[in-house]
């Protein structure tokens, strides 16, 4: 048994079917968002270029048993800030190589992935409803919008904000020393549209996340399955134009692919799609332009 | 991510240095930047402890003398409605140079 394994583990897939494309966009998405530290960087880079221009290497078992362990190399001397879609991509890698090695790697896959990501949008409903303490009350998108750089001209486009009025809310945010106080006191301002921003926010998040890890968690059968995918795609259209964490966005929807089977042409054309779009989010500032435009 | 504002900026660390004639607290250099960000995520002893003996390294890189380095981890709270922020102290270790007397 044990000597059967090299040639396991070496010989590539025979049958990938609708998972080539998984396989694919996977490797994109490594190639897409370069990480850890020199050696596993390059390793990364090397593995997933040859995955995609020699179809031998995308579909060998041992080529995706090599990626998890660099990711998780990563994970390891990264630890503990690593963001949490790394290690959530390390569980993916293990899940294709299984597939792989498995005598029905579609099916594995697809299996896989329902759990995987019906068990991510759960832990962050948990986290989201009852662990954190200042998400339900919206201080969460409150601080967020007005502090990180990374959402400034959705803030000031859907918020109704000035440029001036989001720096004095950032000086207001600023933290004093124990004991000091401002001579004068700042005022934050939060206009109706930044307070209906943060509540669309809070609770669309909620309310979205929570029914992706419903229907990927419940069995579901016939024209309900069409349900996951609409929810998941939606999930992507909207967070991904905001969230600066496209790398999370193409590995959810790399595994919503991983549901279609190859009959399935419209929805794989539509993840296809919205792995696209999630890719133009990321690199055109969109809500810059559009700010400067409208100014 | 995405659930709670407290995260990255949201959590810092403060060093204070005690040597022979100076104690000042140190203002976190870029070499220093890695080990105090694991330390303000995850402020374990052994985080702080690695975070304590890059500061003593670097020190004596620069052939300063020291005896203690004392680490604070900070993070800042938001008031619910008002959403002031307020510094708050959630952990602090001590680290004593080995060869220095306690």
């Amino acid at each position: 048994m044990i000597t059967r394994w090299p040639a396991r583990l070496s010989r590539p897939a025979v049958e990938t079917g609708s998972l080539d494309l998984v396989l694919r966009l996977t490797l994109l998405e490594i190639l897409l968002r370069p990480m850890g530290f020199w050696a596993v960087r390059s390793l990364l880079l090397l593995l997933s270029t040859l995955g995609l221009l020699i179809p031998k290497v995308l579909r060998t078992p041992a080529t995706w048993l090599a990626l998890t362990i660099l990711v998780a190399w990563r994970l390891i001397d990264d630890w503990p800030l690593s963001d949490n879609h790394i290690y959530l991509l390390g569980y993916w890698c293990l899940t294709l190589f299984l597939s792989l090695i498995s005598n029905r790697g579609s099916e594995t896959a697809r299996k896989s992935a329902r759990l995987l990501l019906g068990l991510a949008f759960a832990f962050a409903i948990l986290w989201k409803g009852v662990l954190s303490d200042d998400y339900l009350d919206g201080r969460f998108f409150r601080v967020t919008f007005l502090l990180d750089e990374r959402f400034a001209h959705s803030t000031m486009l859907f918020g109704g904000l000035t440029e001036k009025e989001l720096l004095q809310n950032r000086n207001y945010l600023n933290a004093l020393p124990e004991g000091a106080e401002l001579l004068e006191p700042l005022k934050l301002i939060e206009p109706p549209a930044f307070q209906t921003l943060v509540k669309a926010a809070t609770w669309g998040s909620l309310f979205l996340e929570g029914a992706i890890a419903l229907v990927f968690l419940i069995p579901l059968r016939g024209r309900f399955l069409i349900l996951r995918h609409l929810l998941l795609l939606s999930f992507c259209i909207v967070t991904y134009a905001f969230a600066p964490v496209a790398g999370f966005g193409w590995l959810i929807l790399v595994m919503g692919l991983a549901q279609c089977d190859s009959s399935q042409k419209i929805w794989r054309n539509l993840y296809f799609a919205t792995y696209m779009i999630v890719l133009l989010y990321s690199e055109i500032p969109w809500s810059q332009l559009l700010f400067s435009l409208l100014k | 991510m995405f659930s709670s504002t407290e995260y990255g900026p949201a959590r810092y660390v403060r060093v204070y240095l005690t040597a022979p004639n100076r104690s000042e607290e140190l203002l976190i250099p870029e070499s220093l930047e890695d080990s105090a960000s694991r330390a303000s995520t995850l402020p374990s002893d052994r985080m702080l402890r690695r975070l304590a003996k890059d500061v003593e390294a670097r020190e004596q890189r620069k052939g300063r003398p020291i005896e203690r380095v004392k680490i604070e981890v900070w993070r800042t709270e938001f008031d619910p409605t008002s959403l002031a922020a307020t510094p708050e102290k959630i952990r602090e270790y001590d680290y004593a140079v080995a060869g220095t007397t306690e």
